[in-house]
């Protein structure tokens, strides 16, 4: 039978819920299939632990290298642990999530395994032949791209968190296979973890968050960035951010980045200051319920997208915002 | 000690006319006409990178990029930054590359001119936007590999320290050299350069590469047909909405009305 794998990233020992939602996609994908895959997770952890989770996640399979030196990300070891798997039990498709860890460790071990990989997938489909196609954003958005990889195996594909739902999955008393790794984690690597510094999320996640504000370069180079992160703790909202306004510095790290390159996010109401609308951007908030964008230009992209728009200085809008609430 | 840096720059659409690229309606290819190419946005601080390195140090710095001839334009602006040499891989064959027929390209171009201590390029492109080429890069050359680096630095020529943001930390990576590095726009600001730097660049070494210089090329590894991921087509992106303008004499009342549609769809 052939085995849909499906990479169970495990961060301090929790499953990623990209995991549960590439399961929930892929699942989908094949419900109607002729021929029908065995799901498997595949996992690379410290302990044990995080396959007990997996056991009734509605896989068939769980393959688990389980190794101390697994415990903490290192591309090199995480790169060749799972090459080695793949080859072993030669998946014909493998996806990850384009998370960190995954767009890091998926192109390596595409290189060693000589195949294909399509990156930052947001549709995947089958054909009449049941052959995998992976649709992904191309030129930042503006255009999606369709992929398939014919011939290498396994298909392999990275696939954008957040993107697909999460639906919960009939459990199966799923079978546990264990990988020796101890031979690979042992052998240089020429790389190795000399610190990490845990970042604690004191806010919502933007995922999550029902209400998004977000601050477009276009509301930071008129220097009113503070009005719209003020603007959001006002209404209650969570606060997101564009590629430039990471980009230039506005804010330390990326964790509220929206767009292709960031993260995706559906909230009920989404509310854009100086958004331009770049197809980077537009591509991880189109999905939101309502979209409101504020501009003073006439002809910005991000109103062909909104619901309803406001022409005017974002700044003394905001001034009249922050007055009026 | 000298540094020897690499620094794989490709050569992209400007990323600020992506609005302009649209589909054919019957053909479904892309039309891109009136949309210039650039160097792609994140290999420049990847170049800046490296001449900050190459000051310190002392070495050099090689651009290499792979693509058609009129690249020679980007390669010899990229040069006007510092750097001293660019090679440019073109060739027929290796057109229509996916990323994996792209690094292995480098790969074997990097291995002709030599060998570096440090290979250096943005993580990801502007168009493909894959960020697959730097790790393929560095198992091709079977190199310590990091991507998505944020912050780096190096103190003496066998090692380098490499930070990079993974889910729910900040993590510092030791890497031996020599090492393949693929740079954020986060991790520098770009230096642009003068005029006379602009002018010393036009006589610059300017070294083209064709597939027949590259040494035991494997071809079935390069170009299109190389290539094991394939575009069937593209789709068009079009996430239009019917949009409503809050009008008003002026911003305190348009304020009122964005505020009173706000709270209702907020409810």
């Amino acid at each position: 039978m052939k085995e849909l794998w499906i990479v169970a990233e495990q961060n301090r020992g929790v499953i990623a819920a990209s995991f549960y939602e590439i399961l929930s996609k892929a699942k989908a994908v094949y419900a109607s299939a002729q021929e029908q895959p065995c799901f498997a997770a595949v996992v690379l952890a410290g302990d044990e632990m995080p396959a007990a989770e997996l056991k009734s996640s509605g896989v068939d399979k769980i393959y688990l290298a389980s190794e101390p030196m697994l415990a903490d990300y290192n591309p090199a070891l995480y790169t060749a642990v799972l090459t080695a798997m793949a080859e072993t039990y030669r998946p014909e498709i493998l996806l990850v999530a384009a998370s960190a860890q995954g767009s890091e460790v998926a192109p390596g071990v595409s290189a060693r395994l000589k195949t294909g990989l399509a990156a930052h997938c947001t549709e995947l489909k089958l054909d009449e032949q049941e052959q995998l196609h992976m649709i992904a954003p191309a030129f930042g958005g503006k255009l999606m791209g369709e992929y398939i990889i014919p011939t290498c195996r396994p298909v392999m594909a990275s696939i954008k968190p957040g993107v697909f739902e999460s639906v919960p999955q009939t459990a199966k008393d799923a079978e546990l296979v264990c990988f020796d790794a101890s031979d690979i984690v042992a052998a240089e690597a020429g790389i190795e973890l000399v610190s990490s510094e845990e970042v604690v999320e004191t806010e919502l996640p933007i995922e999550k968050a029902e209400v998004l504000v977000c601050a477009g370069l276009g509301s930071a180079v008129t220097g009113n960035f503070e009005k719209v992160k003020t603007f959001a703790k006002k209404l209650g909202a969570s606060f997101c951010y564009t590629r430039p306004i990471a980009d230039l510095g506005y804010m330390p790290n990326e964790h509220a980045m929206v767009g292709t390159s960031g993260k995706t996010v559906k909230p009920k109401l989404y509310i854009g200051f100086g958004v331009s609308g770049a197809a980077q951007h537009v591509c991880g908030m189109k999905d939101s319920g309502m979209i409101i964008n504020i501009n003073s230009d006439e002809e910005a992209d991000s109103f062909r997208i909104s619901n309803y728009k406001v022409v005017s200085d974002c700044g003394a809008v905001l001034d009249e915002l922050l007055k009026q609430i | 000690m000298a540094l020897n840096i690499a620094v794989c720059m490709k050569v992209a659409p400007d990323p600020d006319k992506y609005n302009q690229i649209s589909l054919d309606p019957v053909t479904k290819t892309l039309v891109r006409s009136g949309i210039d190419s650039v160097i792609s946005g994140t290999d420049l601080h990847a170049i800046e990178l490296a001449l900050q390195l190459k000051s310190k140090f002392g070495g050099k710095v090689t651009l290499i990029s792979m693509g058609p001839d009129s690249n020679e334009k980007q390669l010899r602006e990229a040069l006007g930054y510092g750097c001293d040499e660019a090679v440019l891989l073109s060739d027929r064959k290796l057109g229509g590359a996916d990323a994996l027929a792209t690094s292995y390209t480098l790969y074997k171009g990097i291995e002709k001119m030599g060998g570096y201590d440090l290979v250096l390029l943005g993580n990801a492109s502007d168009d493909g936007s894959t960020a697959h080429v730097p790790s393929q890069l560095g198992e091709w050359l079977g190199l310590p590999h990091l991507t998505d680096v944020i912050g780096f630095e190096m103190s003496e020529e066998s090692f380098c320290l490499a930070k990079k943001e993974v889910e729910g930390a900040v993590n510092t990576y030791r890497l031996s050299l020599p090492a393949v590095i693929g740079v954020t726009k986060r991790l520098n600001t770009v230096r642009h350069p003068n005029v006379m730097a602009i002018f010393a660049a036009k006589k610059k070494p300017f070294i083209k590469l064709t597939a027949a210089d590259l040494e035991n090329l494997d071809e079935s590894r390069i170009g299109l047909a190389g290539s094991p991921t394939q575009a069937v087509g593209y789709l068009d992106a079009d996430f239009h909405r019917d949009c409503v303008e809050i009008t008003g004499k002026d911003d305190a009342e348009k304020a009122a009305e964005l505020l009173r549609v706000v709270l209702t769809a907020k409810k």
